[in-house]
């Protein structure tokens, strides 16, 4: 009988877990605290930027690729400008970028999922057959025209991972909903004279959001990748501003004058990816009911 | 006086899905057919029947919650607005699967809120713990969710949610499964105190005969979607004419080992929706079925406070 | 593994568990003692909250998070199933072990149709698609559900109750169990059903000899069905024994008082039902001595500091009351 219980939809439905609960066993999870230590120190490395005493973006021909030292801890790049100070801003970037899309795909997601599950059919076949129309595309593609339309930038990047990652959200919530749209606490909301808004807000997307924060977790890193792989195109991130992609990208450059700049773009690429892999991991074991404390 | 609430030839379909129904022409599936009945104010029905028979689907027409409605439901003496918000707030629901009709998010606390804060209306101080006491709860299960909650508690909590804004009319779908005897008499005491002082209608869907027995001052008996028989809930008992009706009360589960002799057994298959039975619906089961039951649906006919519908009444003296 | 034919399928025994809330610790389970002999049929019943759908997840390992076993021991078929991985338990269930829940909902997928659950469900089988198909359509007409052969295609939602729960039952019986726990599955059912299903469950029980666990409010049930009744308060087996002679001579006050409140046994109609009174006890802090001591009539000194131990008294096996031989309670509108 066991498998009669459809372990996603018992998760949906009938199984809230206290938030508080939940952040004591991903912490006690080993997995889960290196990931959020990474996490923490990525984060930390953005608000410090600003404290460094050196210039991110200011040339400073005089000091040409210097190696590690106590003026400038990674050395410099190939404009005289501190590695290490330009890594930390970086930071700032990656983070403001991958979460920045991210949320907004998320709530690209939620709004045409919801739509699509609560409305009539025929909206639901128009929603799903443009989301699949979407994913079909590939992403360097979908950047590749879209940046050759807007020009390279910040905002175009987002634009990209919103295209690429809002359909996917989309379905997901979607078949969630319709599988909650039957359910009778719904029902019983509308009895009570609860709109849709209401009852989409406080009804159905508190109890679809937990999966999809877990999914938007494991996709952070993918999109630093994006962003720096766009950065390092030249299609992302515009010179000077100090992204992770641009900074390795003249590192591979300057590879034979200094190896610091490809460590500079590199790593804090690695540690970031890391981080949220492993937080999402952790996260998708905590509440996978299978997995759950007996 | 008006009834509170009065319907009329009310007809229930459900839209069935696949192009080939629609080809077919037989994209809507009729479930509720024909039923009408007055309800008073202060008065109790209970609606009894077969699973499957459509109560649910009938008690969520008469709220407006859902299915292709026809016919006539009028309530206070006007028709009945279902788009309304007024309606949603003299007419409480309380629904049959106890756990899954609570939001499973919220806590108590919030649940019995939810009324309230829909209707926009000023929240009065201590109101949880009062409806929480009225149904019976500790006030320490406010802070609780859901799945928190054993059966019965949560089946309470949703009769505190559907008594909170004070309505008219309720329907309460199933309000006493999944409580023991006990807690099942102090919400049905209740339900029973409300209607006496507020004169609120009660319309109560139920499996369980020995409490129609005792609160209903009058039952419908529903079989494949229309009501078979229907009357004061005394002379019912004493004299079912209807054979359904007299199987059903038979088979009532009792602990006396001696009166279960005298049970009435339905024989063959429950008929399906899709092909109704021509003539008496209830032909293919009946004990007692002739020719007649067969070719020609009953009419219906009464006998003092009872109607019926069955060309060979069941005697007085069967199950009395 | 060598079993007597005598030895009991399940046995628990000096179980307490308790669930972690806010407010502490709620001890739902304290010391219950139950035991059910192969092919018996066994009611559960008993005030609502006081403990009979965690027993039987205790029982199949399906408790939530937030509840823990103290201690004693639940004993299937000679293994202690508190001991047991998820994973093995998984083996149990839906294979030895079959469960119909109260609420049938949660049994059922939404969005999956009734068939593609029922074929699922047969997994382990080595039937083919097709014979595993059949095999579900025709429990679905054993469970009476009308045109079965156009039913299996539909989705949950589309059933009314009663019939869910009808299918929840027949999911549970394909796997010709050893014992099958069931918690209300008949709630949902009209009468005739009730009986139909009753019928059944006897008819299939005694068919393939499995032990059945009933969890019911309704006592006429299981004056109909079960061989044995055990009664739960407050998260206590307070009584137990052989069903007929519990019901015609109850030793445990509060086993007396809930028969007292069964509309069924009131031959006038009344518009206001007797009750017991008085509230469950606050489960995260029990008093000492008797659990039903702040409701119980007879209730003194005694009572209310010392805990009672099980009596044999009267015809029944188990009685938890400090005075289990005094006169019969009634019970007053
Ligand atoms: N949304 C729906 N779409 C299609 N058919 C439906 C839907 N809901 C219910 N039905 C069908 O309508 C019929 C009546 O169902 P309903 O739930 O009203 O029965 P009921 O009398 O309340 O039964 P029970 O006592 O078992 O709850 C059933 O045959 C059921 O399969
Ligand atoms: N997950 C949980 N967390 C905390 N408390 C719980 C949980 N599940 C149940 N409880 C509490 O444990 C007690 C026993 O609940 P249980 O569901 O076992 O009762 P029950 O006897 O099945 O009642 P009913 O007849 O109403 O279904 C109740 O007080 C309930 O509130
Ligand atoms: S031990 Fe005392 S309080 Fe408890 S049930 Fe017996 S008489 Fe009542
Ligand atoms: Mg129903
Ligand atoms: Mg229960």
């Amino acid at each position: 009988m066991s498998s009669a219980v459809d372990p996603a939809t018992a998760a949906v439905v009938k199984k809230p877990r206290k938030a508080r609960g939940a952040m004591r066993r991903l912490v006690s999870d080993p997995l889960g605290a290196l990931g959020l230590g990474l996490i923490v120190v990525t984060v930390l490395a953005a608000l410090a930027a600003g404290l460094l005493p050196h210039d991110p973006v200011k040339l400073n021909p005089m000091v040409r690729f210097a190696a590690p030292g106590a003026e400038h801890w990674l050395g410099t790049d190939n404009l005289g400008r501190d590695l290490f100070t330009r890594m930390l801003y970086g930071a700032r970037i990656a983070l403001v970028i991958s979460i920045g899309a991210t949320v907004a795909s998320l709530l690209v997601g939620l709004l045409f999922g919801v739509l699509a599950g609560f409305g009539p059919r025929w909206l639901d076949s128009i929603l799903l057959l443009l989301m699949d129309a979407m994913k079909s595309v590939p992403t360097v593609m979908l950047a590749l025209v879209l940046i050759t339309w807007t020009g390279p930038s910040l905002w175009a990047v987002v634009l990209v991972v919103v295209l690429v990652n809002g359909p996917t959200y989309a379905r997901i919530v979607r078949t969630q909903v319709l599988a909650l749209r039957n359910a009778e606490f719904i029902e019983a909301e509308r009895a009570l004279g609860a709109g849709f808004l209401r009852v989409a807000s406080l009804h159905v997307v508190p109890n679809i959001i937990g999966p999809l924060l877990i999914l938007a977790a494991m996709d952070i890193p993918i999109v630093v990748g994006i962003e720096a792989g766009l950065s390092f195109l030249g299609l992302g991130v515009r010179p000077p501003t100090p992204s992770w992609g641009t900074i390795l990208f003249d590192g591979f450059s300057y590879i034979r004058d200094s190896i610091w700049m490809v460590v500079a773009g590199g790593l804090p690429i690695v540690i970031t990816a890391l981080g949220f892999t492993f937080l999402g991991e952790a996260l998708r074991d905590t509440f996978d009911p299978k997995l759950a404390k007996r | 006086m008006t009834p509170l609430l009065s319907v009329r030839n009310l007809d229930v379909s459900y839209p069935v899905g696949g192009l080939m129904a629609k080809l077919r022409g037989a994209d809507q599936l009729q479930i509720v057919a024909g039923v009408s009945f007055d309800l008073a104010r202060g008065e109790t029905m209970a609606l009894v029947g077969e699973s499957g028979s459509g109560k649910t689907t009938l008690a969520r027409a008469i709220a407006g919650l859902g299915g292709l409605v026809s016919g006539e439901i009028r309530f206070d003496g006007a028709p009945l607005n279902t788009s309304g918000r007024q309606i949603r707030r003299d007419i409480a629901f309380i629904f049959q699967d106890a756990v899954s009709s609570l939001s499973p998010r919220l806590t108590v606390r919030a649940l019995l809120r939810e009324p309230f804060a829909i209707h926009g209306i000023q929240y009065p101080e201590g109101e949880v713990e009062r409806l929480l006491r009225l149904v019976g709860l500790p006030a320490t299960i406010a802070e609780r969710r859901p799945h928190e909650l054993s059966g019965g508690q949560a089946r309470r909590v949703g009769v505190a949610r559907a008594l909170a804004l004070k309505p008219r009319l309720v329907i309460a779908d199933e309000p006493t499964a999944g409580l023991d005897v006990s807690v099942q008499s102090e919400v049905l005491n209740l339900l029973n105190d409300l209607r006496t002082r507020l004169g609120l209608s009660l319309l109560i869907i139920t499996h369980n005969l020995n409490i129609v027995r005792h609160i209903a001052d009058r039952m419908a008996i529903m079989y494949l979607g229309r009501f078979v028989e229907t009357g004061d809930t005394a002379p019912v008992f004493a004299h079912p004419h209807h054979p359904y009706t007299a199987a059903l009360l038979s088979a009532n589960p009792i602990i006396d080992p001696e009166a279960r002799k005298t049970r009435l057994y339905l024989k063959g298959e429950v008929p399906g929706l899709v092909r109704r039975p021509k003539g008496c619906e209830f032909h293919s089961r009946c004990p007692f079925v002739q020719d007649l039951c067969r070719s020609t649906p009953p009419s219906l006919r009464e006998d003092g406070p009872v109607s019926y519908t069955c060309h060979f009444p069941m005697e007085a003296s069967v199950n009395a | 593994m060598s079993l007597d034919a005598s030895d009991p399928v399940l046995t628990v025994s000096g179980l307490t568990l308790s669930y972690d809330i806010p407010a502490g610790e709620l001890k739902a389970l304290r010391d219950v003692n139950l035991s059910i002999g192969k092919g018996e049929i066994v009611g559960l019943v008993g005030e609502s909250g006081s403990g009979k759908s965690t027993l039987m997840q205790a029982i199949l390992g399906l408790l939530p998070g937030a509840a823990q076993i103290r201690s004693g021991s639940i004993r299937f078929e000679g293994q202690d199933l508190t001991g047991l991985s998820a994973r093995q338990m998984r083996g149990l269930l839906g294979d030895r072990i079959s469960v119909v829940f109260q609420d049938p909902m949660t049994a059922l997928n939404p969005v999956l149709t009734i068939g593609r659950q029922m074929i699922d469900i047969q997994h382990r089988s080595k039937l083919s698609r097709r014979e595993k198909r059949a095999r579900a359509i025709e429990m679905l007409a054993r469970v009476r559900i009308p045109d079965p052969e156009s039913r299996i295609d539909r989705y949950p939602h589309e059933f009314s109750g009663g019939m869910r729960q009808r299918v929840a039952i027949a999911m549970a019986l394909m796997a010709k169990p050893a014992l099958l726990v069931a918690d209300e599955p008949t709630t949902a059912l009209d009468a005739t059903l009730e009986i139909a299903t009753i019928d059944l469950l006897r008819e299939l029980q005694s068919e393939i000899g499995c032990a059945v666990l009933f969890i019911t409010h309704h006592l006429g049930v299981v004056a109909e069905l079960c061989d044995r009744i055990d009664i739960m308060y407050a998260g206590e087996i307070v009584e137990s024994g052989a069903t007929g002679a519990v019901f015609q001579d109850p030793r445990h006050p509060y086993t007396q008082l809930l028969f007292g409140c069964d509309p069924a046994q009131i031959a006038e109609p009344m518009r206001h039902l007797p009750s017991i009174g008085g509230n469950l006890p606050d489960l995260t802090a029990p008093l000492p001595g008797c659990i039903f001591a702040s409701r119980c009539p007879r209730a003194d000194e005694t009572c209310t500091t010392g805990h009672p131990a099980d009596h044999k008294a009267g015809q029944s096996d188990l009685v938890r009351c400090h005075y289990p031989l005094a006169p019969r309670l009634e019970i007053s509108a």
